[in-house]
């Protein structure tokens, strides 16, 4: 593996390289070139997982040979790998060279290095690919900390009191969608799909505009106050529209969540005489939550990337003041990467906290951990 | 029927219960006296869980009626008075399950003080203590700060035990307890249950297949046969000559 993994790193390094030199205002002519290295990393990759000890040798060797004929800097990796099993083989290190001895000596590497070097890989093919279309740093520098400071408090809060409305309205669609009152189950039916059943920018064109038209229309009425309540703010409408269309979805997260609790626990409830609010509260949500909980932060994290569709209605979040700025110095490209970033750290960070809160809601599920008693108890 | 009418804890009276077209119980008459321990048994299907479920309303009679504590109530639309009543009828009866049925979420002393200081609204110090005494009475007050899994069936089960005893309450019913634990762990909750007879004099109506124990145990026993009770008596009776070939022919089988 290591050894077809050097090859196909090979081959892209010659991609890159390829591209490197043409932004940099080079001829076309080595183009041809680095196709043939690509092209020979993939045949030395095949040849790899089926050579025998010299045909293997000679894919090494012949690789090397032609990358260095084509351009010699393409050829570290090829060489650096040559060289290591030639100096196995000198050593008479039985099995050196085989796709099998390759396999075994790999199979010490710890798993988490492994890892680490293709994020390294990646880290680093993604910078030269930023170098290499020659970005402006500099301006998403300068401009960086003024959208993630002015932007970001809005799509944070517009996220926030989203998810707020949507899981309250998640609750109770979920308990109105298990309860037999023909009325509350209705009313949730209807909700449900209404918001599920159209796009989530038609509701927020709708409860911004739309629902703006409706104040109007109620002007010189004796509605003509409620008519003002409606004009509302962009803040508020993306906040509606988003936490309600959350809500509709997350209805259908949380009906599951509560119904995944065995049917005994909220007998074992009843029989201790509990009300339905204490079962609930105590007994069943509590347990639902920990279902709940994952597909709900996918959901929190879904909705923050959707928070930028509040730019149609002109709210200053990241995306909308990140585009302004990108127009106005002719850096869109370096604007939307920006953006882009912005969404991805901030992401990153929630799911971060998704995962340990995961793990403190698995408390009495895993029988390896001993609970720590209280003080108290410890006497 | 029961000579000691006049002293019994649950009163069960002309009791049917439908499952759609299934008829579950046919008219099942019975009373419980306070500290009498009746064992129900019977083949599976013949009635004998749903009559107990039916005495605290996890089930709903379809027609008669059912006393616990004096509080009286027929099967059918609920008001919300009938609901707080059937509450309170609940939280004369401590159930035990055959699945257990703790709370997960939970450390085996809070899933024991739980209902006695929301339910009861009894403070938190005073549950404490008397569900540690409980623990202790089951044999468990050194597993008080576990959480349910970290138990084995029969741990789980005598803290199920513990959970329904902390309400105080009038009568245990016990439905099927030792059904699904292996084997070996049987003893240690039959065990318990026998403790519960001899030393509080617990007022008990249990569902079982553990004859031995039944023979032990019980002051009476009830053969529900196909949604009645078909025979009831004393052990010694059941044991000794029984009446119905039926009863005879599934004693047979089980013991």
């Amino acid at each position: 593996m290591l050894a077809s993994w050097t090859f196909a790193l090979g081959g892209v390094h010659a991609l890159l390289t390829m591209l490197e030199d043409v932004m940099a205002g080079g001829s076309a002519w080595p183009v041809w070139a680095y196709g043939i290295v690509a092209a020979l990393s993939l045949a030395g990759t095949y040849l790899l997982h089926r050579a025998d000890r010299w045909a293997y040798f000679a894919a090494v060797v012949a690789a090397a040979v032609a990358g260095f004929a084509v351009f010699p800097l393409l050829v570290g990796g090829f060489a650096i790998f040559a060289v290591v099993e030639l100096a196995f083989l000198g050593l008479g290190y039985r099995g050196a060279g085989t796709h099998e001895a390759v396999q075994l000596a790999s199979a010490h590497v710890p798993w988490g290095v492994k890892l680490l070097v293709v994020y390294a890989a990646i880290a680093i093919a993604l910078g030269r690919v930023f170098l290499a279309l020659d970005f402006d740093l500099e301006w998403i520098g300068d401009n960086a900390v003024r959208i993630v400071t002015r932007g970001l408090p809005l799509t944070l809060w517009i996220s926030v009191l989203a998810i707020a409305l949507a899981i309250v309205m998640a609750l109770l669609g979920a308990l109105a969608r298990l309860s037999k009152n023909p009325v509350s189950f209705g009313v949730a039916g209807f909700y449900t799909s209404f918001f599920r059943g159209t796009p989530l920018l038609v509701q927020i064109f709708l409860i911004y505009f739309g629902v703006a038209e409706v104040g109007v229309r109620m002007r010189g009425t004796s509605l003509e106050g409620l008519g003002e309540i409606l004009q509302l703010g962009t803040v508020a409408a993306a906040v509606l529209a988003i936490g309600l269309n959350y809500g509709a979805y997350m209805t259908e997260i949380f009906r599951a969540g509560i119904q995944s609790v065995g049917h005994g626990q909220a007998e074992a409830a009843d029989a201790l005489g509990m009300t339905y609010g204490q079962k609930m509260r105590r007994v069943v949500l509590p347990q639902a939550v920990r279902v709940i909980i994952p597909p709900t932060g996918n959901e929190f994290i879904a909705m923050t990337k959707d928070s930028s569709l509040a730019f149609t209605i002109g709210a200053l979040e990241v995306f909308r003041r990140a585009d302004l700025a990108g127009r106005e110095d002719f850096r869109s490209l370096e604007a939307f990467i920006l953006a882009a970033g912005v969404y991805w750290i901030f992401t990153g960070v929630l799911t971060f906290f998704q995962a340990r809160l995961e793990r403190k809601m698995g408390r009495g599920y895993t029988r390896g951990v001993a609970t720590k008693a209280p003080a108290k108890a410890a006497a | 029927m029961s000579t000691f009418a006049s002293d019994a804890v649950v009163k069960v009276r002309g009791l049917s219960k439908r499952f759609g077209e299934l008829e579950v119980l046919r008219g099942i008459d019975m009373d419980v006296n306070r500290g009498e321990v009746v064992v129900i048994f019977g083949r599976s299907g013949s009635g004998k869980s749903t009559l107990l479920r039916c005495v605290n309303f996890l089930e709903d009679p379809t027609e008669g009626t059912i006393e616990v504590a004096g509080i009286k109530l027929a099967g059918g639309h609920r008001t919300k008075h009938q609901r707080e009543e059937i509450r309170k009828i609940r939280t004369h009866c401590g159930m035990v399950f055959q699945q257990f049925n703790l709370f997960p979420h939970m450390t085996v002393i809070d899933n024991v003080t739980e209902a006695p200081v929301r339910v009861k609204g009894r403070q938190a110090a005073e549950a404490m203590a008397t569900g540690m005494e409980l623990l202790n009475k089951v044999g468990l007050a050194e597993k008080a700060h576990e959480y349910p899994i970290r138990l084995s069936g029969g741990q789980q089960q005598r803290v199920a035990i513990a959970r329904a005893l902390a309400m105080e309450p009038d009568v245990m019913l016990f439905d099927e307890p030792t059904s699904a634990l292996d084997p070996e762990l049987i003893g240690e909750v039959l065990t318990v249950m026998k403790s519960l007879a001899t030393e509080l004099h617990m007022t008990m109506m249990i569902v079982t297949h553990e004859m031995g124990f039944a023979r032990e145990v019980a002051n009476r026993m009830c053969f529900f046969h196909e949604g009645i009770i078909l025979e009831e008596g004393p052990p010694d009776q059941m044991f000794g000559n029984t009446r119905f070939p039926e009863t005879k022919k599934f004693l047979e089988a089980v013991l």
